[in-house]
């Protein structure tokens, strides 16, 4: 017999609003008014950028707790979640592999290359992850759900509500 | 595959996580508030211009400042400045490698470029003597950031006008400037015995320049003709030692010069200095 879990929250989404949300905002809230000379354009482009995507991430992770490991859409939803990691740090950095930053009458460039490429290196450990570990649970989960269905025809394996 | 085994792809997987993400987070702060920063000249009033007798050098001293407030420190910072002249042509080229600027210190780099005048092409330097024209100094960094993830460029042109050092010489040396006002004030009538030395505008400029001609880096040498007439014209040529060349100067005046028992009345005007 299967335990009909509910949760409220996850710690994954707990860690997706401070860290997605929370924090950079606070970031960006203290060195608009720590730093009057700087522009401001530029961060509240970066705010439009990273409400909406950390949002998004927020949901994803919530979304995710609603499946088992080793079903397709929880894979799918994983792997989701990298990919708007990857656009948040993109619209995080300024939405270009080079910074180009204006200090008086000259300006200096920021070639960030090498550093996005540790971010995909890291995109692609997530994903090889996500992918293990949807193939390791993937033949449990086939089981699990087998087994249930012919206990409970109209057995659902989770379910979450926010 | 383990489960222990996937456990471990998931702690790897969360530790890059985590170090992208803090290194987002530090950067982001430490760039958009400028704690990383290139001070660098900004006009042709920073490029101080100076001439070393003891190598013969031309050197056009400035500098630039790293201001490192983040929390990883400045390497590989490679500086290289440029000179081209007036027609576009590189003749300086300057290197400086393998800089550092710690995290938390701001350091200041002295660029000295030197110009031997001892090596420069005859054409360059005689440009350089006479013409009014410009130089652009290209200011170009290169240095690397974060565990060298992050690449950091400044290029920068500066463009600043040369004056001729000889124009220089003409109107701002305190000799020649004395000079003329030495002539203009003497060209007030005058009253000198015949017994003195007829050589009138000579013996002025003796007494005057002898004393200061060697405390100026410009060395000065006066020929002056005698003067027997009533009234003459007078050119004299002055010798300016510049670096590596000298130079001939004209200096024109007119004297009249009036007898009138045994008194001398001498007028000078129209004192003019050019090059020769």
């Amino acid at each position: 017999m299967v335990e009909n879990k509910i949760k409220k929250i996850s710690i994954k989404t707990i860690f997706a609003i401070i860290f997605y949300l929370i924090i950079p905002l606070f970031a960006i809230f203290i060195i608009i008014i720590s730093y009057d000379e700087l522009s401001k354009e530029r961060f509240i482009r970066m705010i439009y950028w990273i409400v909406p995507t950390s949002c998004i991430i927020i949901m994803i992770s919530q979304l995710s707790l609603k499946y088992e490991k080793g079903s397709l859409k929880k894979y799918l939803i994983n792997i989701s979640y990298v990919i708007m990691t990857l656009l948040w740090v993109y619209g995080f950095i300024g939405g270009q592999p080079v910074i180009t930053e204006q200090w008086l009458e000259y300006e200096f460039s920021l070639h960030l290359w090498k550093y996005l490429s540790l971010i995909f290196i890291a995109a692609l450990i997530n994903i090889i992850y996500y992918t293990l570990e949807w193939r390791f649970y993937k033949e449990e989960f086939q089981n699990k759900k087998e087994e249930n269905k012919s206990y409970y025809p109209n057995y659902e394996p989770e379910k979450t509500c926010l | 595959m383990k489960k222990e085994q996937l456990k471990m792809v998931r702690i790897i997987a969360i530790i890059f996580s985590c170090l992208v993400a803090s290194l987002t987070l530090c950067n982001l702060i430490t760039v958009t508030t400028h704690g990383v920063n290139f001070e660098l000249p900004e006009n042709e009033d920073d490029v101080k211009i100076a001439y070393d007798p003891l190598n013969n050098d031309l050197l056009f001293i400035t500098d630039f400042q790293v201001k490192n407030q983040g929390t990883y420190d400045i390497n590989d910072i490679d500086i290289k400045a440029n000179l081209y002249n007036e027609k576009g042509n590189e003749i300086i080229d300057f290197i400086k490698n393998d800089l550092v600027v710690s995290r938390g210190s701001n350091k200041n780099f002295e660029i000295v470029v030197s110009l031997d005048l001892d090596k420069v092409s005859l054409s360059e330097w005689l440009s350089l003597i006479y013409k009014d024209t410009y130089f652009k100094l290209n200011v170009d960094v290169d240095a690397t950031y974060m565990f060298h993830l992050i690449d950091v460029t400044v290029d920068e042109e500066i463009i600043f006008p040369w004056t001729s050092p000889l124009t220089k010489f003409i109107e701002n040396n305190s000799i020649i400037k004395d000079l003329i006002s030495l002539i203009e004030n003497s060209s007030a009538k005058k009253v000198i015995n015949k017994s003195e030395d007829v050589d009138l505008v000579k013996k002025l400029l003796k007494n005057r320049f002898y004393e200061e001609t060697y405390k100026e880096l410009y060395k000065l040498e006066f020929e002056v003709f005698n003067i027997s007439n009533f009234s003459k014209k007078i050119i004299t040529k002055i010798q300016a030692y510049l670096p590596k060349i000298e130079v001939m100067l004209n200096l024109e005046f007119s004297i009249d010069i009036k007898y009138d028992k045994n008194v001398i009345f001498s007028e000078i005007k129209g004192v003019s200095i050019d090059l020769w």
